[in-house]
């Protein structure tokens, strides 16, 4: 018979292992302290800690200090090597003269504006906002010389003309960093003879695109939390009603969305095109927590400010112009209250609902589980991923999380792929190859809901534009055919035997069945297309024949869009009817009857024409396992390869089965940090929460 | 079906690996495949979540799902409380069968199959023994 105090004490190490904890009479066990490392302890205290506006002015001083503004702008100097970022290190000096008066905090900005004065307004957007921004802040002090606020309003207000000509849809962040830095020029040159023109620009386009989605159309974590950030400072300058604003329910969703999408280490995860630990703001929940008057906003705060603080670099991230604003939007007198812990589905208005993402959690502590699922293929900077797994993470550990955008195979993580008969299945490094000269017919059905790219569903009565293009521009397209198809009947928008028809670019001989096409050769404009009112309300469908023209170069990531305004500037559609890659349609919450229980229900387009349907089933127990079951109906009849894609770090030498799927590299390399953890170094920010207890 | 890894060539990716299950063939309209995975968080001994394959659900209910993992099996219960009961493998260290009696239900729910592992009938204590040894 088994000795019982044996197997009781084996029980015990095996089971207190199984819990990521040891004892110190396991020590054999436990991996030693590090110095740098730190444990769940730690990072527990370390999450909550309060904020204040003095905090935060600190943090700037700190930065400040550091002296990166000057060693940077010195190596930066002349208008070939100015290095972009670089006015964002002079935030902290702005914020803090504008908090102190203290005039040993202007020449720093003095010199950063007048350096950046001295270049070619080649850069794009983004300057005109740090510029503006960085000169509101001091523009009152007397250290500033005549001749300097000359140099610096002629900056601006070239910048501000330039903007004028760049992109302003607002529902994404760039498009809505120009209209800040319009509104901001309107605000420090009232008299400047081109501000009527600047104050119109910026107004009409945050009237048409945010006040009617009133959300972005991008998925990315740090373009979302960009926007907010553009946002908030954007509808404080415009003069805007901000009361009224903020009551807008889907602006308070898009907050509410981002509160519940917080993990336990008090970060959003990283999903789309994005990098771990920057896509968050603590500036805007601010915001949130003071027009909102809601204590958990105060809490989402100061939880992504102790975030950071449990990175290195906090102080830097401090100093960019956003988080600068901080202290202008703490409201000291909030009390943090932590929001109910639940799991949560979001879902996003883009002229209708469509699932966004669902949240699984236990909990926001040092004990719980959280898992972060995306449902849907699109959006501005969005991965094709929908139902993947982006983010899992357990105990203050991060277990599974998906890795930078760029990276080819990020496009494809944690989700049923579907592949060709003789294609290579998986095809990580080995982009699927573009389909070349084949004629191919292309059905766009005007009245089917789209998940990419969103923006506004255009009037199908009061269309102004069809427009098409290859993103990104890999070759030449021809067109053939197009016709308007409805219940009664047809209408031929050209077919090119007499002409253009109206459309721009140019005829080719290369036509379909000795036809005539049209040919655009690819660009990211619209230089192809008919321009002219139509009304499309009595069809149901786009139709015409297209072809990429031999010689092109095959990408995977080239779709042709279709795009419909029907207004000045994003009332458009796009339809992506040639991803080469799947791409999930229309997705369906079916199943999410309490919180560590899912199932979700995809019609997955492939590029092979199917219509497909999946349904992933998730059931994930806190701290203990998650189990995903995927089910595949095929929609059309195909020679086909189908299966789970996940990518893992290494094959451990367990056995066959078992490969760790833990990431030990996120982010790019201006983000990347050294972190010392358990005797390791790893390469990355993210590694510095990966810990256990060794208490 | 297909199990296998693929190595990334891309040397500045943080994922040298990828694991896939793979299903080939004609496919009629309507066909349904179904592919299972499980993660494992807390595995010791790695910085984060084991990800097993080719997973098959024996039993699932709302109070428990029963799977079968190569030669294991593994009792999920709504409680949080991960099982492996009637392990035949004795190199697995952090898997522990704390409370058999409560897995033993669900095991009997699957009709004998799995009381019958491989030719040896399952009681509480041969299933302690084999994850003690």
């Amino acid at each position: 018979m088994r000795n019982p105090f044996l197997f009781s004490c084996r029980r015990i190490t095996l089971a207190s292992l199984a819990l990521g904890t040891c004892c110190s009479g396991f020590a054999l066990f436990a991996a030693q302290p590090t110095p740098g490392a730190r444990t769940v302890d730690e990072i527990d205290q370390a999450l909550k800690r309060t904020w204040t506006r003095q905090d935060y002015l600190e943090a700037y001083a700190r930065q400040h200090e550091l002296g990166d503004w000057r060693v940077r702008m010195e190596k930066s100097k002349g208008p070939a090597t100015l290095e972009h970022g670089i006015l964002e290190l002079a935030a902290p000096a702005a914020a803090l003269y504008w908090e102190t008066k203290d005039p040993k905090y202007v020449p720093p900005v003095r010199a950063m504006l007048r350096t950046e004065a001295t270049r070619e307004p080649s850069r794009g957007v983004f300057a005109l906002p740090h510029v503006v921004r960085l000169y509101d802040k001091i523009k009152d002090a007397p250290e500033l010389t005549a001749e300097d606020r000359q140099v610096i309003e002629s900056c601006i207000a070239r910048y501000a003309d330039l903007a004028l000509k760049r992109e302003m849809g607002a529902a994404m962040n760039r498009g809505l960093v120009n209209l800040l830095g319009l509104a901001y020029a309107c605000r420090v040159l009232p008299r400047h003879p081109s501000r009527p023109a600047w104050q119109k620009a910026h107004e009409q386009a945050f009237a048409t695109d945010v006040l009617r989605l009133q959300d972005t159309n991008e998925d990315s974590t740090n373009y979302n939390m960009l926007w907010f950030m553009v946002l908030v400072d954007y509808v404080h300058v415009s003069g805007l009603d901000e009361a009224t604003f903020y009551a807008n329910p889907n602006i308070k969703g898009a907050f509410e969305r981002s509160l519940q999408q917080i993990s336990p280490l008090g970060n959003i995860p990283q999903y789309g095109d994005a990098n771990w630990g920057i896509g968050f703001s603590p500036g805007s929940f601010e915001r949130a927590a003071s027009v909102y008057q809601d204590g958990r906003f105060k809490w989402a705060a100061q939880r992504g400010a102790n975030f950071y603080r449990l990175l290195p670099g906090l102080d830097q991230r401090m100093a960019r112009p956003h988080y600068g604003l901080i202290s202008d939007w703490t409201d000291d007198s909030i009390r943090a209250v932590p929001p109910e812990a639940r799991s949560y589905y979001s879902q996003r208005r883009y002229g209708r609902d469509f699932p966004d993402k669902l949240v699984l959690r236990s909990g926001f502590g040092r004990d719980d589980s959280y898992l972060l699922m995306n449902l849907f293929d699109g959006g501005g900077h969005g991965a094709a991923d929908g139902a993947a797994i982006v983010s899992l993470i357990d105990r203050y550990s991060v277990l599974l999380c998906g890795s930078n955008y760029d990276e080819n195979e990020e496009r494809n993580q944690n989700l049923v792929l579907l592949r060709g008969k003789d294609e290579s299945f998986p095809f990580i490094g080995k982009e699927p190859t573009f389909p070349l000269d084949q004629w191919r017919r292309a059905t766009i059905a005007l009245r089917e809901a789209n998940t990419s790219i969103g923006g506004i569903t255009p009037d199908l009565a009061k269309i102004t534009e069809i427009g098409l293009r290859i993103d990104p521009p890999v070759g030449a397209l021809l067109i053939d055919d197009v016709r308007l198809v409805g219940r009664k009947g047809a209408r031929v928008l050209a077919d090119f035997e007499n002409g253009l028809d109206g459309w721009t670019g140019e005829l080719s001989a290369d036509s379909r069945q000795g036809r005539h096409s049209v040919q655009l050769k690819g660009a990211l404009t619209m230089p192809f297309g008919l321009r002219t009112p139509l009304d499309l309300s009595a069809y149901d469908s786009l139709e015409f024949w297209w072809k990429i023209k031999g010689g092109a170069t095959a990408s995977s990531r080239a779709n042709v869009h279709v795009v419909l305004n029907s207004g000045e500037h994003t009332n458009r559609w796009h339809w992506d009817f040639l991803a080469t890659s799947r791409a999930s349609r229309v997705s369906v919450l079916k199943d999410f009857r309490h919180a560590h229980v899912a199932s979700v229900d995809l019609q997955v387009n492939d590029y092979l024409g199917g219509r497909n349907r999946q349904t992933r089933d998730i059931v994930m127990l806190p701290g203990r396992v998650v189990l995903v079951r995927d089910s595949f109906r095929f929609g059309a009849a195909q020679e086909c390869q189908v299966g789970p894609l996940w990518h893992v770090q290494n094959v451990l030498e367990r056995g066959e089965n078992w490969f760790q799927t833990s990431q030990t590299q996120i982010g790019g390399a201006v983000h990347a940090v050294p972190i010392r953890i358990h005797g390791r170094t790893f390469p990355a920010i993210f590694s510095s929460i990966f810990c256990r207890s060794h208490t | 079906m297909t199990i296998g890894t693929a190595e990334n060539p891309n040397p500045h990716s943080a994922r040298p690996t990828c694991l896939f299950q793979k299903w080939s063939n004609a496919a009629a309209e309507g066909d349904t495949r179904t592919f299972n995975t499980l993660l494992f968080p807390n595995d010791p001994g790695t910085a984060g979540a084991t990800i097993v394959r080719d997973v098959k659900i024996l039993s699932a209910d709302n109070h428990a799902t029963v799977l079968r993992l190569g030669a294991d099996l593994i009792v999920v219960n709504p409680a949080g409380t991960l099982l492996r009961a009637a392990t035949l493998e004795t190199d697995f260290r952090f898997l522990v069968v704390k409370n058999i009696d409560s897995a033993l239900p669900y095991v009997a729910g699957l009709q004998g199959r799995v009381l019958q592992w491989e030719g040896k009938r399952l009681h509480q204590g041969d299933a302690t023994a084999d994850v003690e040894k």
